[in-house]
């Protein structure tokens, strides 16, 4: 009888260097790609936002987002967008009032493609009556090279 | 081996996150009115936009949009707004040189065709200014 014939299985190793490998290029694409203001914007779950290619300069404090069914200030809803009676358009109104500094001047718009137009259009003039000279229209980045 | 290991988590993480992107433009309170400067410069011209579900047509003014420039009108599709942006850039060619850019949409537009027109505004080189022109509200 012999003792001791089965080989003693040899203790699995951790192979650290493709594991660094992935690390690295994550940390780097993490830290190039996702700055810490654009985590600030947030979208609603089925927002599809229209396309450009240019990339955005900073992001505004004051964050205004067009649903199918709300306009968003900053997250809070303010008004039904159906609503069409413009006596409603004076919370958002007064919710502008509220949350505009005097150094701010510039806000994020947040609408999702198929948006009418007119309502773009309103919560523009609204958003220029309370004050804000640059509206930044927040899209996806599309590749320079697929415009072409 | 190592290289695929880590392009292969890289590849599915560029592909599953949306990057966020922009345009920007001025509000009418910011540029519009006379600009207070007395001289005509003949060879400046002041754009207007007008964006149309079907299609964008792009006028050339004078300064403050006083007198239309005669034979300066075009009409472009949404399907290649390349040709928009190949004409502006033939007018800078020219010589001309641009004022402020109004940007005005009709309301039956979708909001997306709105930012395609921006976004080859913006992506043309001579027009440095561009104004939304918005309703009015008490």
């Amino acid at each position: 009888m012999k003792v001791g014939s089965m080989k003693p299985k040899a203790a699995s190793m951790i192979i650290l260097t493709p594991l660094l490998d992935v690390l690295t290029v994550l940390l780097i694409f993490l830290i190039v790609s996702f700055s810490p203001e654009e985590a600030t914007i947030k979208t609603s779950a089925q927002m599809k936002l229209p396309t450009s290619v240019h990339h955005l300069k900073g992001v505004p404090h004051i964050h205004v987002e067009i649903t199918p069914d709300n306009l968003k200030v900053n997250g809070e809803s303010v008004l039904n967008i159906h609503d069409t009676d413009l006596g409603t358009w004076k919370a958002f109104k007064k919710v502008l009032s509220e949350k505009k500094t005097p150094k701010e001047h510039t806000a994020l718009l947040i609408a999702d493609r198929s948006t009418a137009y007119k309502v773009i259009d309103l919560t523009a003039a609204h958003l220029t009556a309370a004050g804000f000279s640059d509206i930044y229209f927040l899209t996806e980045l599309k590749n320079s090279k697929e415009t072409k | 081996m190592g290289l695929f290991v880590a392009l292969i988590p890289f590849l599915i993480i560029a592909s599953s996150f949306v990057r966020f992107g922009g345009v920007d433009v001025q509000g009418p309170s910011a540029a519009s009115g006379p600009s207070g400067k007395t001289e005509v410069n003949s060879r400046e011209l002041w754009l207007i936009f007008e964006i149309q579900p079907d299609k964008v047509q792009v006028q050339a003014y004078r300064k403050d949009y006083a007198e239309e420039v005669a034979g300066l009108k075009a009409e472009f599709s949404y399907d290649d707004l390349s040709k928009m942006t190949a004409y502006l850039n033939s007018l800078a060619a020219k010589s001309y040189v641009f004022g402020p850019s109004l940007f005005h949409a009709s309301p039956e537009t979708k909001y997306e065709k709105a930012i395609e027109v921006l976004n080859a505004m913006k992506s043309s080189e001579p027009v440095k200014e561009i104004v939304m022109a918005a309703g009015v509200v008490e």
